[in-house]
């Protein structure tokens, strides 16, 4: 192995990393504020990458135009199934939350199996070039996704820092009765963060589904390594899914240099497992 | 009146437990085998969900986990019944163990994440490790023909009636052996665990301790159910262990009301039977699940037998008035 290799894993790691992040970022958010585990999160990474390409066969030309729909779309679907199934249990343990979105998720995943089929998708990289740095050459749509990623997971850290939602959403996850009785709207509170969770997963869906394909299994084969990425972030801690993202995508791009992929994720499992020995409360305390 | 009822009940399901496999046909009889075994399964689940109130999400892993450690005890390693079964049991309850033993280190929901976490990871090796597990075509259980005692031989061919009674004795033992649990000293704490987790913390209770306890136990007992529907069904395969299996799981101990023991149970047997059927008529049955999953949440959350409760309650309000 040379250093050349080394960097262009450390390359991919971070992208990786950054698309893990957006998932997890959904779900730790929607934990923190609504005590609300959404086990459909992977299926709305799926619905997104479902989307683009979508967009992209009934003729939308650009994918950056196509971008911005997908994700609303998914939006859409993600606040439909909120006012008709979630809102008349939101009050209820996570149990019940858990198994109205898995189930929500199962039909779903079973929607888009029977429309679309089973077999994957692909997608065209919408930015082809190459990035030449020195004796390094890497991919530029890879890039993309890393700043792309980037720059919408801090403008949701800022929206929550320092708007009037984030103000009320952080006030929701403090202490939701108080928040109530001082006259914030709770509710539709709960809407904006399912929708800001549900788009985070649809974004990170589009990104990847050039580079991965498209089929109605991504889901779950993205959602163990959320939840992994949630627990070492610390549940309900924004900023700890998003060093957790990167952390586990560097695992898993490292590892991918030596070991299987399935492997790796065992890796990536494994450092959860001792990091829970060592730091309950996840790497970053939790901020609840 | 109703004193009379629950014997006369309990009777005339005992004598159709008991004739049901000469009533009906072979298919008959292996869709009922598999279903009690499932029964089993949501038998021992109820003990960590209704009686501790834990919620895990890993219970068809431990499940699965049972069946493949016989599965390969018997093909893999070439050893007798006996040995797989005792390797199959234990891997369950290691498996349960280590879950536990994590778990129970997070605070409130992380319970509940790190079980999704092991039985999605459980869940992925079991499809890529080939060599051990089979990946997608699963395990063949090439015997069917189990040496139960010497001289007694079992013939685990599909829908065989020495199968089912077997199953059957298995799911009786298991509850006797639940109703003494929970009624034992370490069950009243379980159900003190449950009622009020705080305080039993506050008395000195090692809470963390007995939730793993609780697990390991349930888990022996599912790796037993999951070696069963393994030996009914003639192979192992990733379905024992999906995560799907676990939240059916949980729906069917809903649905019967959780901490009654026999109520999960039957809504197991019930609920998978009606599964396999929904099965045979539409590749699209996960949708259904899916859907039942969802309206059992919304409409049925006290399950069942909740249900059946409040409409005697209304009945004999209406009759008094």
């Amino acid at each position: 192995m040379t250093a050349d290799v080394l960097v262009l894993q450390l390359a991919n790691g971070l992208s990786f990393g950054v698309i893990f992040a957006l998932i997890a970022s959904g779900i730790t958010l929607m934990w923190g504020i609504m005590d609300f585990i959404n086990m459909a999160h992977g299926d709305f990474y799926m619905l997104g990458a479902y989307g683009i390409w979508l967009g992209l066969v009934i003729g939308i030309g650009s994918f950056w135009l196509a971008l911005p729909l997908a994700v609303l779309g998914v939006v859409v679907i993600g606040l439909l199934l909120r006012v008709s199934v979630l809102r008349p249990i939101f009050d209820r343990p996570p149990l019940h939350t858990l198994l109205a979105t898995y189930g929500a998720g199962l039909m779903l995943q079973q929607a888009v199996l029977s429309i679309f089929g089973p077999f994957s998708k692909e997608i065209a990289l919408p930015v082809t070039g190459q990035i030449v740095l020195g004796p390094l050459r890497y991919p530029a749509y890879r890039v993309v996704v890393i700043v792309v990623g980037l720059v919408l997971i801090a403008a949701v850290g800022v929206l929550i820092q320092r708007s009037t939602y984030g103000l009320w959403i952080r006030a929701v996850a403090q202490d939701r009765a108080m928040t109530a009785a001082l006259g914030v709207p709770v509710p539709r509170v709960y809407t904006v963060v399912f929708a800001l969770g549900s788009g985070l997963a649809a974004l990170g869906g589009v990104l990847a589904a050039p580079l991965f394909g498209v089929s109605p299994t991504m889901g779950g084969e993205v959602i163990l390594l959320a939840f992994i990425v949630v627990m070492i972030g610390g549940l309900g801690n924004y900023l700890g899914s998003v060093v957790g993202g990167v952390l586990i995508g560097e695992v898993i791009a490292l590892g991918a240099i030596w070991l299987q992929p399935t492997v790796a994720y065992l890796v990536a499992l494994g450092l959860l497992l001792v990091l829970l020995l060592v730091r309950p409360a996840g790497l970053l305390r939790s901020a609840r | 009146m109703s004193s009379l009822v629950r014997p006369a009940l309990l009777a005339i399901a005992l004598v159709l437990l008991a004739l049901a496999p000469w009533l009906g046909g072979t298919y008959a009889t292996l869709s009922l085998t598999s279903a009690l075994a499932l029964g089993l399964f949501a038998l021992s689940y109820d003990l960590v969900l209704g009686v501790t109130g834990l919620v895990s999400v890993s219970h068809a892993t431990l499940f699965g986990v049972g069946a493949y450690g016989m599965a390969i005890g018997m093909t893999k390693l070439g050893a007798g019944f006996w040995p797989s079964a005792a390797l199959g049991i234990a891997a369950a309850m290691a498996m349960a163990w280590a879950i536990g033993f994590f778990a129970v280190r997070t605070s409130g929901p992380g319970f509940i994440i790190m079980t999704v976490i092991f039985a999605h990871a459980v869940e992925s090796i079991a499809n890529v490790w080939t060599s051990l597990t089979g990946g997608e075509n699963g395990i063949m259980l090439s015997t069917s023909r189990v040496a139960f005692l010497p001289g007694v031989d079992l013939h685990f061919t599909a829908g065989s009636r020495s199968a089912y009674y077997t199953v059957v004795a298995c799911v009786a033992l298991a509850w006797l052996f639940s109703r003494w649990f929970v009624a034992s000293g370490l069950g009243l704490t379980l159900r003190g665990i449950k009622g009020n987790e705080l305080r039993a913390l506050a008395l000195g209770y090692r809470v963390g301790r007995y939730k793993v306890l609780v697990n390991v136990v349930a888990g022996a007992i599912a790796g037993v159910a999951g070696i069963l529907y393994a030996l009914s069904q003639g192979f192992v395969s990733v379905d024992m262990l999906r995560v799907l299996l676990s939240i059916e799981v949980i729906v069917w101990t809903i649905l019967g009301g959780p901490g009654t023991l026999l109520g999960p149970l039957v809504a197991a047997v019930l609920m998978s039977l009606g599964i396999e059927y929904l099965r045979s008529l539409t590749s699209q049955y996960l949708f259904v699940v899916g859907a039942v999953t969802l309206l059992v949440v919304i409409f049925l959350p006290e399950g069942l037998g909740g249900v059946i409760g409040r409409l005697l309650d209304r009945a004999a309000k209406e009759t008094r008035s």
